[in-house]
């Protein structure tokens, strides 16, 4: 789902960069985009459409990515600016 | 901005914000259209589908970020989390009018404000062999210190450039501590610029720095 998903959204991602993203990789972008829209932002009373399980396989799909990140920060390979 | 979705149609909210237009051209989820249900000095900014299962798909939680990002522009935005959706306009005009108040200090508190994401990866500590349970528990104790200490000169000088600042309970093993910090936009390069040079001064970490984002993660009410 994430990377089929991803190719559709790379026209959004790359308008996103251009002067906005500040010093990190698209894929630090998409985690913390992740973070921000999932566990984030204001919870009204309606329908949370996505149940706690339902957030946790989006997680689950990006643990790849994530580790993958965390392990270029460690070992202090440089990010781009 | 009126709109008058049909008795069925899904009401999907991206933000509360102030009194503002949505900017021409922008659109939501699907590309449907924008609209703004008012209750005096709060809004609700939402698009109306027949039908809709919000996945959180990558290109569809950018756009509701780009929905956000855009609104923020026009004045202050508080963003809903992704997926919030109800079954008509009415009930998002009798949250609006029932928390008015909450939302007005909400607004006022990210008025003219972003967020701004820093992630500190830190170095792992060589860990030397030790001789007894006792010493090995002493040295992950001192690795994990150490750790604090790295992340701590890094992300204090930050907290001083923020109006507020919200740590992220790290994942896994704790090598990349997350914090965001609510930043007036005055305030954006300044800030960025200290983060590339506590980078260039801290060669023991690696910071990442994403943004401008909306204020997700300063949605609750700061005491004092």
């Amino acid at each position: 789902m994430i990377e089929r998903a991803n190719r559709g959204s790379e026209l959004e991602r790359t308008n996103r960069a251009r002067g906005h993203r500040v010093s990190a990789p698209h894929d630090v972008g998409l985690i913390d985009l992740i973070d921000r829209l999932l566990d984030g932002g204001v919870v009204l009373a309606g329908d949370i459409t996505l149940a706690a399980a339902d957030v946790d396989l989006v997680y689950v799909g990006l643990r790849a990515l994530i580790s993958s990140v965390a392990t270029a920060e460690r070992k202090g390979i440089p990010l781009p600016r | 901005m009126t709109a008058t979705p049909a008795m069925t149609a899904t009401i999907y909210v991206y933000a509360i914000t102030d009194p503002l237009e949505p900017p021409e051209g922008l659109r939501g989820l699907h590309d449907a259209p924008l609209a703004r249900i008012d209750a005096g000095p709060v809004c609700a900014v939402y698009s109306a589908h027949d039908q809709l299962e919000p996945n959180p798909e990558p290109a569809v939680l950018w756009r509701h970020d780009q929905v956000v990002e855009r609104l923020m522009e026009a004045g202050g935005v508080l963003p809903l989390r992704f997926g919030t959706t109800f079954g008509g306009t009415d009930e998002v005009h009798s949250i609006l009018v029932r928390e008015r108040a909450r939302f007005e200090r909400l607004l006022a508190q990210v008025r003219g404000c972003v967020e701004l994401s820093v992630r500190v990866g830190i170095a792992p500590v060589s860990e030397p062999e030790a001789s007894s349970g006792t010493a090995y528990l002493q040295s992950r104790l001192r690795a994990s210190h150490e750790r604090e200490d790295a992340a701590e000169r890094v992300l204090r000088p930050l907290r001083e450039l923020a109006k507020a600042s919200s740590q992220r309970t790290p994942r896994g093993d704790g090598a990349v501590l997350n914090e965001s910090y609510l930043v007036g936009r005055e305030a954006v390069a300044p800030f960025i610029a200290e983060v590339k040079a506590l980078q260039a001064r801290n060669d023991d970490v690696a910071v990442s720095c994403t943004g401008p984002w909306g204020p997700y993660s300063f949605v609750d009410e700061v005491a004092g």
